[in-house]
Formats: structure tokens, sequence, C-alpha cells
């Protein structure tokens, strides 16, 4: 197993690699630099910020810069929005907030989608499936930036009994609506997964034998078929992770909860790619980190899969 | 004689056969896709989502002509109080009331969702075209040709993408094609994946290796057994990515990079309705809300309709 | 009194298309201690009557009437009733052991779950009990096997497994469906054995379903046969097989191939004097990459799936292959026609070498050689009318008919492979399997082929429907004087029409010779096994057949030295990479190089 941890870790890195020089190149590639657009500066002033942040050097060097500073030092820079300010620093005081909500809604979805999913499964052809299959359909098309304002709505201009934004050190008033908003879609999404591929696993072969041994079904359910029918769903589990880190903007926007989200935002509207280029590169990171922890996960299910 | 006899013998049986094959012929066999047709239109869900969805487009179609206002104008008599004077009401030609600048929301909805669709279709075409053709040649060459492409979208799927369509809408200047490029740069690659798969065991299939064997080229074997066998699988997922190309259009759009105004989409009402709840004007927000959800759940709807249709299984 | 009792059973199913039944009224005893054969074709409702009265059936079944085990009615037990004598006073083992295990858990988990539910026993106590029965069913290293997972084992030793886990409790009833169907002859001639010897010492009753009368001649005191959900005969295994009351009973008899009555069926058409050579193949090699554990990335070895083998086929003449599952025998057919190219060695098609030929040269040659499949359904494009599936190699290779013609030649051949002219545009999953087989057949044929390759042609069709085919392709072989390699698993279809038979091992020829001299005598250990594995639908001279058993199990190809299993003398004096040495015998029968049977027996 430990292999197998070291094979897939020793595959990411290039992939982290090539995703710092694409972003990279991306970003250089854009018309006009940070400095060139909305505030006209005078050209020797203009050529004095670009000499102190490096951007008069020729792309290649630029980019060797960038790479040994993150490498050797895990430095992405300095801001070009805020003087005083690294991306590094502003990572560090958004980064921990959304961190937090996110990893809540991710259990979350997970947790309630399988439970609802399996639930489903079992009472195939029942009222409770036919009602479970009716709201997890229709939730799905609830994503963050519609559940939000929704939320908002109900529960603190009608209702009155949550804050309708803010963070608060993480006050449990103030995590609740951005968790909401965040797992209700992909909580029905999993739950759908869990119930097709359960239903499925319910239909095969070793079910079957696992009734013919006369096991009750909580036994079968448990030991015999959830582990296959949740390979489906591990899968999903990569795309979830990602939508939610980039949910995540429309949450710190919405909620002004003050994570990394935030900045992001701010970074594109003013243009400050360094800490656009930082957050990016955090995000494929985090991306390349789950999908890893995925694949191990899938391993443990299937013991097919070695090493 | 006897050579006359033999061929008066041949004709007999050419006479039989051709009568025969007129019979034949007659009967008409069903086609998978008759069966599936079938079946999708014994699917209720489906079959009232497809209505619904039906009656969106034809609201975007034909609902201009019924309009008062324009998108653009601006209502200055009643943009002073919006909250009570720009409710929706039919007597002063706003039936869906007014924006907080005072236009006309049902100009404006019906301008939205036409975006939207359109984004949707757009997006999921791009992404069917490059995700089949990339999906299909990578399958069907295979060896260190497969390896390379799916290598590249191993990394390329790692890139998240949302946050690359953000960088391109700000230094493109929140242009409409790039947009549309944008988004159909994220489809593409779960779309070339499914393809993919769906070649390679298509490809190890009998079918093909008895065309193989029979001595029919490569190019024909595409054409006539992989793509049609494919064609399910492609229909029933680009059903699916519309209603998520729209998702992702709207994410855009409420973060204000969307299409700019006038033009507007429903990712952009909705924002702006979620803005102005405060002041009461919930109809801003509940609007396009309704058009929203109505076209994406009537289409997940249909893509699932069509899934459990091509590939029936017990759901 | 009957230890089971079933009254008036009927089966249905809700679907989409209506209520459709499965079994219409089936009544049947089983004594204590005695065997029960269930016989059957597909659709016959042979598996769904036990299922039902265990209570397994799918979710859109329904089961009525009396289902008596001691007395006690099972169909109105409730589930926690049922759960206590399923697995423990009935036991199941099911068709196909891959799928059949739980494919996460452990052997010696799984196995011991029955335990610990039933008996509350856990721990070092199952742990002994399972290890116990493993040993038992005769599964080598039983202690290392409790801690694998199914997917480690080969299908004979899963299919012991499920034999042990059924027999953990020693139940009164063992069900056993089609336990041997998944499986090589000589595999399934010892989970045969190891099932009547537990017959025998545990005194357990066993229902066997099967499609297989050779299997029923062997194992059953009574048999029942049933059809489209009803009993069409039932009594004494003798009786049965020797006076057929039923014509459907007859029928079946009759399309059993037999090893033991060669004359049966019509004689082949001989193959004529000087006639010219169709295919000819010198040491022909297939090596695959395999990669497997080791080393940080895996390491990649070569699996010899073909081994150096040499063929030459004449014009109406039938080459039959047989062996057991991965001796190569798809793999040399796809070699021969180029589909995969040989890694070594040299193929002439019709007197011309195709050696280094690229695929777009090899294209105009192929009109010749035609190739039927396994699976008739997958062989067939589901998107195409069979017409058009037909019609196809004439489009390719006579593209200058006008569609007319082309449609008549369609007809043609519609007819002459007993396809009615009205399926014309009918799609393949509108047939049935031997219908959409005779389709493959028509493709195969429409362009007069000088050689067909059928590989496992008839494998998947009820025996009923392969005698047809069988007869189908003899007919045409007669009419039109093509060559044929019949590739099959089955001896006794070979047998039935093939003029020479090649037998493979592991990727190598063992033993070459005509029918006769084959099915007569046979020179080599494995061919004698191997024959005297296929059960004889005839249950006097079954049972007094002597058996010829080989010690261990099919290696894998992957195994080093499993090449030289009939060499073992070779083997002890560290010679791991001979090759056995081709003998002739007598003319045209060739043996390889093997050691004494004694020392062969003495090794295992």
């Amino acid at each position: 197993m430990l292999r197998y941890i070291f094979r897939r870790l020793l595959v990411a890195i290039p992939t982290l690699l090539l995703l710092i020089i694409i972003c990279f190149l991306l970003m250089h590639a854009a018309p006009g630099g940070p400095f060139t657009s909305e505030r006209k500066l005078p050209p020797s002033v203009l050529a004095n910020i670009e000499a102190k942040y490096g951007l008069n050097q020729p792309l290649f060097v630029q980019l060797w810069d960038y790479l040994t500073g993150i490498l050797l030092h895990f430095d992405f820079g300095p801001s070009f929005q805020y003087k005083d300010r690294d991306v590094n620093d502003v990572i560090a005081t958004g980064f921990p907030v959304t961190l937090t909500y996110g990893t809540i809604s991710f259990v979350l979805a997970t947790v309630v989608g399988v439970a609802l999913g399996v639930l489903a499964a079992v009472r195939h052809n029942t009222l409770l499936d036919y009602i479970a299959v009716g709201v997890t359909f229709s939730a799905q098309a609830l994503p963050n930036f519609v559940m939000a304002p929704i939320l908002v709505i109900i529960f603190t201009w009608q209702l009155g009994w949550l804050p309708g934004g803010g963070w608060n050190g993480g006050q449990w008033q103030y995590v609740v609506m951005p968790v909401i908003a965040l797992s209700t879609s992909y909580m029905a999404s999993i739950a759908r997964i869990t119930r097709s591929s359960m239903l499925e696993t319910l239909h095969s072969n070793f079910i079957r034998t696992a009734r013919a041994k006369g096991l009750p079904t909580r036994k079968i359910l448990w030991r015999h078929a959830l582990k296959p029918a949740l390979m489906p769903v591990l899968s999903y589990l990569g795309p979830v992770f990602v939508a939610m880190i980039t949910g995540s903007v429309i949450i710190d926007m919405y909620f002004s909860t003050g994570g990394i989200g935030l900045n992001y935002v701010n970074a594109a509207f003013n243009r400050d790619y360094a800490v656009m280029l930082g957050v990016t590169i955090l995000y494929g990171a985090l991306t390349v980190l789950f999908s890893l922890v995925v694949d191990v996960a899938y391993a443990w299910v299937d013991p097919k899969i070695r090493y | 004689m006897a050579v006359t006899q033999y061929s008066k013998s041949l004709e007999d049986t050419a006479e039989r056969l051709t009568e025969r094959l007129s019979q034949a012929e007659a009967i008409r066999g069903r086609s998978l896709w008759f069966d599936a047709r079938v079946r999708f239109f014994g699917n209720k869900a489906a079959v009232g989502a497809l209505v619904v969805l039906i009656l969106v487009i034809a609201f975007v179609l034909i609902g201009p002509s019924f309009a008062v206002w324009s998108n653009e104008e601006i209502d200055w008599g009643r943009m002073g109080d919006i909250a009570t004077a720009g409710r929706p009401s039919i007597e002063t030609g706003h039936y869906f009331g007014l924006d907080d600048l005072g236009r006309d929301l049902y100009s404006r909805t019906i301008q939205a969702t036409g975006t939207s669709l359109l984004v949707g279709l757009v997006g999921a075409f791009v992404a069917v075209v490059i995700g089949t053709l990339y999906g299909a040649v990578s399958g069907y060459v295979g060896g260190w040709v497969d390896g390379a492409m799916m290598r590249a979208v191993d990394i390329l799927i790692a890139v998240p993408y949302m946050f690359i369509i953000i960088l391109l809408m700000v230094m493109f200047d929140r242009s409409f094609y790039m947009l549309f490029i944008g988004i159909g740069a994220t489809s593409w690659l779960a779309m070339s994946r499914i393809v993919r798969g769906q070649t390679l065991s298509l490809r190890h299939r009998e079918f093909v290796e008895a065309a193989q064997a029979g001595g029919v080229g490569g190019f024909t074997i595409i054409i006539r057994h992989i793509l049609p066998n494919l064609l399910g699988v492609v229909v029933v997922y680009a059903t699916l990515l519309v209603p998520e190309m729209i998702l992702v259009e709207s994410f855009i759009s409420f973060l204000g990079l969307g299409v700019q105004e006038p033009a507007t989409s429903l990712g952009r009402l909705i924002s702006e309705g979620a803005g102005t709840i405060a002041y009461g004007t919930i109809w801003q927000l509940l609007v396009p809300l309704t058009f929203f959800l109505l076209t994406i759940i009537s289409l997940f709807f249909i893509g699932d309709g069509l899934r459990d249709a091509l590939d029936p299984k017990d759901r | 009194m009957a230890l089971l009792s079933i009254q008036d059973l009927r089966v249905d199913f809700t679907t989409a298309d209506g209520v459709i039944p499965a079994v219409k009224g089936l009544n049947c005893e089983i004594a204590a201690g005695e065997c029960l054969g269930v016989v059957g074709e597909s659709g016959s409702g042979k598996s769904q009557s036990f299922l039902a009265a265990l209570g397994l059936l799918a979710d859109n079944g329904t089961a009525r009437g009396r289902v008596l085990f001691d007395g006690q009615d099972l169909l109105t037990l409730g589930q926690a009733e049922q759960n206590r004598i399923r697995g423990n006073v009935i036991s199941m083992i099911f068709q196909d052991p891959l799928t059949a295990l739980t494919p996460h858990l452990r052997i010696g988990d799984q196995m011991a779950e029955v335990l610990s539910q039933h008996r509350g026993i856990s721990g070092a106590e199952a742990q002994k009990a399972c290890l116990d029965w493993l040993d038992r069913v005769r599964i080598p290293e039983a202690k290392r096997r409790l801690r694998q997972y199914p997917h480690e084992l080969s299908g004979g030793m899963r299919q012991r497994v499920m034999v042990a886990q059924a027999m953990l409790l020693s139940p009164r009833l063992l069900i056993a469906d089609e336990p041997t169907t998944a499986l090589d002859v000589t595999v399934q001639a010892e989970i045969l054995d190891l099932i009547a010897g537990l017959q025998k010492e545990e005194g357990t009753a066993v229902a066997l379903i099967t499609h297989d009368m050779g299997v029923v001649a062997r194992m059953c005191d009574r048999m029942l046969v049933m059809r489209l959900g009803e009993v069409v005969e039932e009594g004494a295994t003798d009786a049965i097989f020797h006076a057929p009351q039923h014509d459907y009973t007859r029928l079946l008899i009759d399309a059993m191939p037999r090893l033991d009555r060669p004359d049966r069926t019509r004689p082949l058409t001989p193959v004529p004097e000087a006639a010219e050579v169709v295919l000819e193949a010198r040491d022909v090699k297939v090596h695959f990459d395999m990669r497997v554990p080791g080393g940080l990335f895996g390491r990649t070895v070569a699996l010899r799936a073909v081994d150096g083998v040499s063929l030459t086929l004449h014009q109406g003449e039938t080459l039959g292959i047989v062996g057991e599952s991965g001796c190569g025998k798809s793999t040399l057919a796809r070699a021969v026609l180029e589909l995969i190219p040989p890694t070594h060695g040299s193929v002439a098609w019709l007197g011309q070498s195709v050696d280094g030929l690229s695929k777009r040269q090899l294209v105009p040659r192929r009109k010749d050689l035609q190739i039927v499949f396994q699976d008739p359904l997958a062989s067939l494009n589901p998107r195409m009318t069979i017409s058009a599936s037909i019609a196809e190699p004439l489009k390719t290779f006579q593209p200058g008919l006008t569609s007319k013609e082309r449609k008549l030649r369609v007809v043609e051949i519609m007819e002459r492979v007993g396809l009615e002219p009205a399926l014309f545009n009918r799609y393949p999953h509108e047939l049935s399997g031997g219908q959409n087989q005779r389709v493959g057949i028509a493709r195969a044929m429409v362009n007069r082929p000088r050689l067909v390759i059928c590989d496992e042609a008839v494998s998947a069709l009820d025996v009923s429907i392969q005698a047809q085919v069988i007869g189908l392709l003899k007919d045409l072989q007669a009419d039109l004087g093509m060559a044929m390699v019949f590739i099959s698993h089955d001896l006794s279809v070979v047998r039935e029409i093939s003029h020479r038979i090649m037998v493979l091992y592991l990727g190598r020829v063992v033993e070459l010779a005509d029918r006769d001299a084959i099915y007569g005598a046979p020179q080599h250990p494995y061919t004698k096994s191997l024959i005297s594995a296929v059960p004889i639908p005839d249950p006097r001279l079954e049972r007094t057949r002597q058996r010829l058993r080989l010690p261990g199990e099919l290696p894998s190809p992957l195994d080093p030295g499993a090449g030289l299993r009939f060499l073992p003398s070779r083997l002890a004096s560290g010679q791991r990479d001979y090759v056995p040495r081709l003998d002739q015998v007598a003319p045209g029968h060739w043996v390889a190089e093997h050691d004494p049977l004694e020392a062969i027996l003495a090794a295992g």
C-alpha cells in the first residue's frame, strides 16, 4: 500500500509542476499587465514598478524565479494589489476559514448523500424511494449561488434565526448557511449516484450468495454491499471537492465569510495576478492531492487494485 | 438444351427470391433507436420535462412580441419607487415587474433565458465535438498515442478550470466568445474520457473483430460500427452537459464576470435579485430563479430519461 | 417422508411487458440423501424454481404453491425464519464462482460468517472449521487461501470454496445450480466427484440443476426434465435415459454429442485425395506482455499464449482444436487470420505467404477467410439490420454488385442457413441466440470463402440448437467444399465435426491425429485425462467408467515450468526451458514427448 501511495505521489509531482507552468504562462499571455489598465501611470513610474516586481525580465527568467521561489522557499511572491502583503500572507488569512466550512460541507454532503442513497436503494420502489428521487433530482439544480439568497430570505429575513453574513471566528450560527448553500446540490448528486450503484450491487450474484447463507439484511448491506456500491461515489468525490472549493468564491462573496475566495474575486477585479496565480496553484495542488486520496481510497475498497 | 434448362431454373429461383424479398422488406424491424423512443415516451417524468422545456423555448421565441417595454428602456416614472410601483402587473405592461434600475424584467428575463440556453447548447456542442473526436481517436488508435493523450487529460483535469475561466474573463474584458471558449474547454475533458472508454470496449467487441476479419477498412469500421454505437452515450452526456454549461455560465455571471450589460443571463439576474432582496423587490429574484430552475430541472429529467431509454437497466 | 417436497409451485415475474410466468406448477420431491437432477434448456425455469423455494427470487418475482421442508412450508416463513434455514440446513452453490463470492472480503472471512451467523462460532474455532473444510475440498495450501481474496484464486478453486462454504454446517440439502458450467472439463470432473463424495459421506441430499445430460447421468439417482416452466418427464435416471417417454426428453438425449458413439451422426464428407492446402502455419508464436507486481512500477513478463504451433489444412477438411481455458486456442485462430500479428513464425493462405504484409495488403486476401464467433449477439452490430450485417462482406469484396443483386444474394444465403427471409429487416436483439448464430454463419459464408474458422461457435447455444448448427455447418461444407477450423473446449462437439483434431496445452500441441485415433487410441496423458473427464450421457456406462485423474489444477501460463507438467524428469534435472518434441507415432499421429504416466502421477 505504501508503495502504491509513493508511486502515485511520484506521478503527482510532474502534474503539479505542469500546472504551475500552465497557469503562469496563461497569466502572462494576458493582454496588458497588472499596471497598464485603468489608472494611467507615467511611463517612468510604470517602469519602476515593473522593475520592482521583476516584470521587465524575460518570461522564462520570471518563470524560473517563480518556480524556485515556490519550491525552495514556498514563496508565491508579493501581491500587486496590497503594498505590504505578499501572496503567502493573503492565503494565510483567508485559507483557514475556507478550509473550515469547506471540510464541513464536504463531510456533510458525503455522509448525508450516501446515507440517503442507501436508504432509497434499500426501500426501492416505495414511497420513501420516490420522494428521495424527486427531492434529490430537484436539489441538484440548486447550486450555491441559488441556495445562498434563498437561505438568507428564509433564515435571516423571514425567521430572523441566523445572521446574514460574517464569520465571527467560526461561531456555529455563521457556519450553518455557508455549509448548507455549498453542500446541497452535491449532497443530492451523491445520493443519486449512491442509490443507482447500490441498486446495481444489490442485484449482483455475490449478494444472492450472501442471502443464501442466511445473513440478515443489515449484515448484507454493511459487509457485502456497501464497499462495492461506494466505488462510483468515490470517483465522483474528486469533482465534488473541486466544485466545493470553486463554490467557496460565491460563499465568501455572498456571506462575507472572509475566506480565500473573496481574495480571489478581489484580485480578479483588481488584476492582482500574483494573488490569482497563487490561489489558482493552491487549489490546483489541493485538487491533485485530493485525487491522490481518492485513488488510495479506491485501492482500499477494491482489493484487485494492487500496488 | 441442358444449358437453357439450367438458366431457366436460375431465373425461376431469382423470381421466387425476388418475390420473397419484396414480402420480407415490407416488415420493418424495430431498431434500438425505435425501442429507445418508445421507452423514452413511456417515461412520464421525462416527457413532462420535455414539454416544460419546449414551453420555455417557445416563451423565449414568442415572448418578445407581447413585450410592452424593451430590455434597455428605463421606466423613469416608476423608477423612484420600485418596491411598490415596480411590482409585476399587467396594467403597467411590466408583467414581471421592474428591476432596481427601472428596466422591464419581462424583456430582460426573455433575453437572459435565451442567452443561458444558447451558452448551454454551444458549450455542450463544443464539448461533444472535441471530446468525441479526441476520445474516439485515442481509444481507436490505442498504444502509446492513447497513453499520451489520456495522460494529458489527467493533467488538464487537475487544473481548477473555473479559475481559468475567471482569468480569461478578466484578461479579455468579459468577451462573450472567450466565455464560450472557456466553458467549452472545461467540459470536453470528461466527455473525452467517457468516449474513449466506450471506444476501447467497442473496439474489442466481436462484431468489430468480425468486420476486421471481413476486410473492412479502419475508417469504414469507425464510421459504420464504432460511431453509431457511441451515439447513445454521446447523446445522453450531451443532454446532461447542457444544464451543466448553464450552471457554469450562471456561476460566472453571478460573480459579475459574464456577459456585459445590457445583455444579461439568468445567473446575472439571480445575482442582481439576490443583491436587492433587502429592498423588498423579491420578484427580482423569484422570476429569474423560476426560469433557471425550470430549465435546469427539465434538462436533468430529459437527460436521465434518455439514459434510461438508451441504456435500459433497473435504476 | 420426503425431505423437500415442492407442490404446485408457480413463479411469475412482473416486467414492463406484463406478467411472465417462469414456472407453471412444479411438483417434485427429494428424499434424504438422494441426488435429484433437474435438467432443462435456458428458459425452462429450473433455476428459478429452486431460488423461489429458498426465497431468493429477484424483487419482481412472486412464488405461489407450497415448498415443504421437513413438513414446514418455506414460502410462508418470515424473513428471520428463512434466514435460519438458509446456509444452515439448506445451502446453495451457484454457477459463476467469479461473481458469486464477495470480491472485497477474504475467503476466510466470508466462510466464517456462516458459522458466526448460525452457530455463534467465531475466532480460532471458526478458523479451524473453515480450514478443515478447505482441506476436505482438496484446496492446496488451504491456510494461505483463508487470507486471500476471491480474484486471487482460479475458477476451479473458487468453486471449491463455494462448496466448502455451503457444506460448513453439514446441511441436509444442497442445491447446486449449474455448479460446473463455467469450468473446464477436468475441473468439472473433480467438482462433481467432490459433490458426489460429500453426498455419500455426509448423507446430504443434492438437487443438481444443469443443462448437461452427461452430468446428470454421472451424478443423479432420479431426474426431472423441465421445459418452458413445466415438467415434461420425471423418473429414475436409468429409465429416462434408456426409455424416454416424452419427445422433448428424447430430443435432448439425441442432441447430446456422444464420445462413446461416434457413428450415431451422419458421417463426415471425406477429404478428397491430394486436396489443395488452404492454410499453412509454421512455428507460430504469440507472446503478450503482462504487467505483474514487482519493483516500484511493476515489471512485464511475456505471456506465451501460443508457443510454437504448426498446422496444415486442406480443402474440404475440418481441423478441430481443443484445449482448456488459457491454452491459446482462440489466440491461435486470430494469429493465423493475422488479426493478432504473430510474434514469430510464418503463415500462408492458399499457398501464398502473408508474412510481413501490411493490414492494407491483407485486405483483398481476406475474402477467402472468414470467422464465426462464440457469442452470437456480441458478434453482430446491434445498430445494423441482420441483412446489412450479412451484406457487409459483399459490399467489401464485390462492390460491383447492384443493390438488387446484393439483396438477392443475401436472401439466398439466408434461406441456405435456415433463416426466414421475413427476418430480412430485423435487428439482432429481436432474434434468438440460434437465429443470430445463423446470421453470423451466413455473413461468413456469403462470399463462399475457402476457409472458415469457428471459434466456440456453438458453445453459447442450447444443446438442441447446438446440434442443428453443427448439422448446418457440415451441410455447408459438403456443398461449398470449404476448409474449417473448429475451436471448442467441448471434446464431444469437436468429434462430431472434425476430420483431424489437435489438442493444445498452454500454447503447445500435445497431440494431433485424425479423430478416430485421438478418441480411440489417445497417447498423451493430457489427452487421456481430457477424454476421461467428459461425462457420457448414459448412466450405466458413466458409472462404470474408469477415470484418469492428473494431479493438481490447470496451471497458469505465467507459471514457470508449467509447460513441463508432463515431463517432470526434465523439470527435476533443471531444464526449465526445455521444449517437448513432437513425435510421429503412427502416420499422421503426432504426440508430444512425455514421461510415463506413473512418473507424472508420482510427481504431482
